[in-house]
């Protein structure tokens, strides 16, 4: 009995032993796969760190470029003036501005971020385009409406005052839709409201000039609804923004391509038909905060 | 003397399973810690793949269309520019004329 007890409780040891050091070895094998990550994604941020650095570097270069000649050109305006002569307009778009394509093929904007997998290297399907597209060639402004011809496609309607996102957007959605673009609330609402055009769907900043976003969604007519996208989250008039009932979501901006085309695939198939503006009318409603 | 024998592997196997608990509660606790602290930084990490990542995206349309804008500047610029010399032509053609008027008128002659 004696021999049987002491046997007994050397399996015992021998049992606590093997637990304690099976879960030692579990925890470090954890913790030598999470240290792979983190080595993995440290590997990663830094390629696409250098990657931005030069990018960013060549953007600056170009942009300093861009605003030599801009300081050039108002001489140049200015000198021609002197003459009494009316200068020569801006050459027309060739290359047209609105034919820079965009493709970006990722969509998976919102990923966890628990798994490696959830954020692929940078693909290399961002191809940018630079040959002229149709009917954006000509005037960049204005509508991009099939010559009065009855087209199915749902109309959205783009307002921003910065034209290259206004360009941007417009080009990646003149495939599917029918596109308008407005550089602030007053265009975009000469649109609606005057010209009585009809949209399935309106994305819109908030800080434009001339007129706000936040004062143009109060004009915004029953039955159309609004994506807003801001950079501004903190701010109040974001916060108003977002309880408005006309608003359909809020983007943060800078945000990605796929995401705001996935906000405007389900606002219209969720949104009714637009109805047709009626009148001319004064702001419809305040927004609520 | 069983009994005796019993008592000591008792209390050695008590002595020696206190001992390795203690030894494995020592191990895994920096382990346990560590683990959250390094999820969370991976975490961290990620979100700025993500960032640099979005901005690489951004970059890579902001800098072609500044190159266009650019493209554009020049061609615009070399419009006014020749806009410029030309109005400046006309201008010294029209001193040079406005001149030669005022010669022939002293002179009485007709203007050649």
């Amino acid at each position: 009995v004696t021999y049987a007890i002491i046997l007994g409780i050397m399996a015992a040891i021998l049992g606590v032993k093997a637990y304690t050091l099976f879960s030692i070895g579990h925890l470090e094998k954890r913790l030598h796969d999470l240290k792979l990550d983190e080595e993995d994604v440290t590997a990663k941020i830094d390629a696409l760190d250098s990657t931005r650095t030069n990018l960013e570097r060549d953007q600056k270069d170009v942009l300093s470029e861009v605003n030599k000649l801009d300081i050039q050109k108002d001489q140049l305006v200015l000198g021609v003036q002197k003459f009494g002569a009316t200068p020569v307009e801006e050459p027309s778009l060739d290359p047209p501005i609105a034919a820079v394509s965009v493709t970006v093929a990722r969509s998976d904007a919102s990923g966890g971020g628990a798994s490696l997998e959830a954020y692929p290297e940078v693909p290399e399907d961002v191809e940018i385009a630079d040959e002229a597209v149709g009917e954006e060639s000509g005037e960049p402004e204005t509508p991009v409406d099939d010559a009065g011809t009855e087209d199915a496609r749902p109309h959205v309607l783009i307002v921003d005052d910065n034209g290259d996102l206004r360009d941007l957007l417009s080009e990646s959605f003149s495939e599917d839709y029918l596109v308008d673009r407005a550089a602030d609330g007053l265009e975009a609402l000469n649109y609606i409201l005057k010209e009585k055009r009809r949209y399935d769907a309106i994305i819109t900043d908030l800080n434009m000039p001339n007129l706000d976003g936040l004062t143009f969604l109060a004009n915004v007519p029953a039955g159309m609804r609004v994506i807003v996208m801001s950079a501004y989250l903190d701010r109040p008039e974001f916060e108003a923004a977002a309880t408005h009932e006309r608003v359909f979501c809020t983007i943060e901006k800078p945000f990605k391509l796929a995401t705001i085309r996935e906000a405007v695939i389900r606002l219209v198939a969720e949104n009714p038909k637009p109805v047709e503006v009626e009148e001319i009318s004064g702001p419809s409603e305040q927004p609520s905060s | 003397v069983s009994l005796a024998l019993l008592g000591g592997v008792v209390l050695c196997s008590l002595l020696f399973i206190v001992y390795t608990l203690v030894r494995y509660f020592e191990t895994i606790s920096p382990l346990n810690q560590a683990i959250p602290d390094l999820r969370i930084a991976t975490e961290a990490k990620h979100v700025r793949l993500v960032e640099y990542y979005q901005r690489i995206e951004e970059l890579k349309v902001e800098i072609p269309r500044s190159e266009v804008r650019l493209g554009r500047l020049e061609k615009w610029i070399e419009l006014l520019t020749k806009q410029h010399a030309g109005l400046q032509d006309q201008e010294i053609e029209k001193q040079r004329a406005k001149l030669e008027k005022g010669n022939s008128g002293k002179t009485g002659g007709p203007p050649s």
